[in-house]
């Protein structure tokens, strides 16, 4: 698992984004997860598209936010 | 669709009365519509037109192409005439000063036996309660599955055992489990938090379909432990009826005119991922952590009809911020008396709100900014005067245009609470920036004199009243649009 961590603090007048991604490691589909969801490490994290669950650390690449 | 054909119970206040009251308003199209985005598909197209009918759906496809035998309805409350007369109020453009009004005279509910409760008509314990059988939708093209999203959760504090309602959202995930959202700031999760606090699961009953008035008087904002069965009575004018729930008793009542009652347990510290999920922002809501139902009982009418709300769609928006309007009315009216109509539109999500003032005084608009700017849902509110509709849009622009000096209007406050929601966020922000533009024209300073502003231009209402005439006889069709 590749895990990506964007900068945690924009320069004052910059626009960065607050949505963390997950590709799911069945079949590499991105969907967006809460930073929450991804820090309690023990919640599944559900694939919407193939329905495969897997711990966040299991995931084929994190981008968070 | 016609009121229940039967004579068991007596007429009470329910989704089916509403649904005699607006049968004019009724759009039942013929043959099977897909429960998977079908239906929904059908609110965008509407909603697209500018045409808000409710939407029976007698045929609701299932996924495996079954058709269920419980019908659907949909787009209750998208448009807000209708939403207003549910309530009785004839101009849904006074429906904030009403809304506050009623919910602030509340009527205890009545407590009604077993056998006087049509939602306990069909009693499924155990084994034979099963979520599938019910036409659950999935509505956007990235859900992960079907969800409940007129489900209306009442949990009870467990300490004063006094009970909360509020929608929250269900994924449909087996035959007896589903994953829930309660906001983690709201009141119920307060109370999920307490049992589990205990080792305990929480108790929980998920109720669906009934008249808006229920519907909209649950959303009341209340202080905790603090039920919404007052409230809901207040809007009635008359007392709710309750029925002990068939698996927590009186712990947990649950309206008797209800359509279905999920009843279950939210086991203790038993967290599910939930989401993506099409939200009222218009975004998907990303994936969270929720808590999770196990099922216990489902009870219904034995000729139960589904309610579903479009979420995201004026379905979901027009009630809530209609809600949204009498909640700030209230919160204003006390510091800022010229206060007269209130709109939270729809275009705005649940984020921006228009207040019309009558001839506000020097420094009333600003104090009716301040009072607004505490609410937490809202990002910007906007203080305008009497010639403004708050419910044209391209006024409100036009207004913002002509009667702003930025620097000058503008009250911006950072660090307050808000949806976390909102896409617009900054990256690890906790809470939002809002800001509060005060776009009324200034007062007169001397007594007897025009305002220190100029007119409007445009033609006189004798001029105007001609020209609808010519006009009104007019085919214009295929004629430039703007």
């Amino acid at each position: 698992m590749s895990e990506r961590r964007l900068p945690s603090h924009s320069p004052p007048g910059e626009k960065r984004g607050n949505t963390s991604w997950v590709a799911c490691r069945a079949c590499e589909t991105w969907f967006h997860v809460t930073s929450d969801l991804l820090d309690r490490g023990e919640v599944s994290l559900h694939c919407p598209k193939c329905h495969d669950e897997f711990a966040p650390a299991e995931a084929a690449k994190i981008v968070r936010a | 669709m016609a009121p229940a054909g039967r004579l068991d119970f007596p007429i009470m206040t329910d989704l089916r009365t509403f649904l005699a009251e607006e049968a004019r308003h009724v759009w039942r199209p013929d043959g099977p519509v897909d429960v998977v985005q079908g239906i929904t598909a059908l609110q965008y197209g509407l909603e697209a037109r500018g045409r808000h009918p409710v939407i029976a759906i007698d045929q609701p496809r299932l996924a495996g192409g079954a058709i269920s035998d419980m019908p659907v309805v949909t787009n209750l409350t998208a448009s807000r005439d209708l939403t207003a007369r549910a309530l009785g109020v004839a101009d849904h453009r006074d429906f904030a000063q009403a809304y506050a009004a009623r919910t602030a005279t509340p009527i205890d509910p009545e407590i009604v036996a077993r056998a006087e409760a049509p939602v306990q008509e069909v009693v499924q314990e155990g084994k034979d309660a099963d979520l599938f059988t019910l036409p659950v939708l999935t509505q956007h093209v990235l859900d992960p599955g079907p969800y409940l999203t007129a489900a209306h959760a009442t949990t009870y504090d467990p300490g004063t055992c006094i009970d909360n309602t509020a929608i929250q959202r269900c994924w449909v995930k087996g035959s007896r489990e589903m994953s829930y959202f309660p906001y983690p700031v709201s009141h119920n999760m307060r109370n999920v938090r307490k049992f589990w606090e205990r080792g305990e699961a929480c108790p929980v009953a998920f109720w669906i379909g009934h008249h808006p008035k229920v519907l909209m008087g649950t959303q009341a904002k209340l202080s905790y432990p603090e039920s919404h069965w007052q409230a809901a009575g207040g809007l009635l004018g008359e007392p709710l009826r309750l029925v002990p729930s068939v698996t927590f008793g009186d712990k947990i009542m649950v309206p008797a005119d209800a359509e279905i009652v999920i009843e279950g347990w939210a086991p203790a510290n038993e967290w599910r991922a939930d989401g993506p999920f099409g939200e009222y922002t218009g975004y998907m809501g990303a994936q969270v952590a929720a808590p999770v139902c196990e099922v216990a009982c489902i009870t219904r009418r034995g000729d139960a009809i589904y309610h579903d709300y479009g979420s995201g769609l004026a379905d979901m928006l027009v009630p809530d911020n209609m809600v949204m309007e009498g909640k700030i009315f209230a919160m204003i009216k006390p510091v800022a008396p010229s206060i007269r109509r209130i709109h939270v539109p729809v275009s705005g999500r649940r984020f921006h709100a228009y207040l019309q003032m009558d001839a506000p005084g020097i420094g009333e608009p600003r104090d009716a900014l301040m009072a607004a700017l505490a609410y937490r849902r809202l990002k910007a509110i906007f203080a305008l005067d009497g010639d403004i509709d708050i419910f044209d849009d391209s006024q409100v622009m036009w207004a913002l245009a002509t009667r702003v000096q930025w620097s000058r209007d503008a009250i911006i406050a950072d660090g307050l609470s808000g949806s976390l929601m909102d896409p617009g966020l900054p990256r690890g922000a906790r809470t939002v920036s809002k800001v509060g533009i005060d776009a009324t024209l200034p007062p007169s300073e001397v007594a007897g004199a025009p305002q220190p502003a100029p007119p409007r231009s445009g033609v006189s209402p004798e001029a105007r009243a001609a020209a609808e005439r010519l006009l009104s006889r007019l085919d214009v069709t295929g004629w430039p649009e703007m």
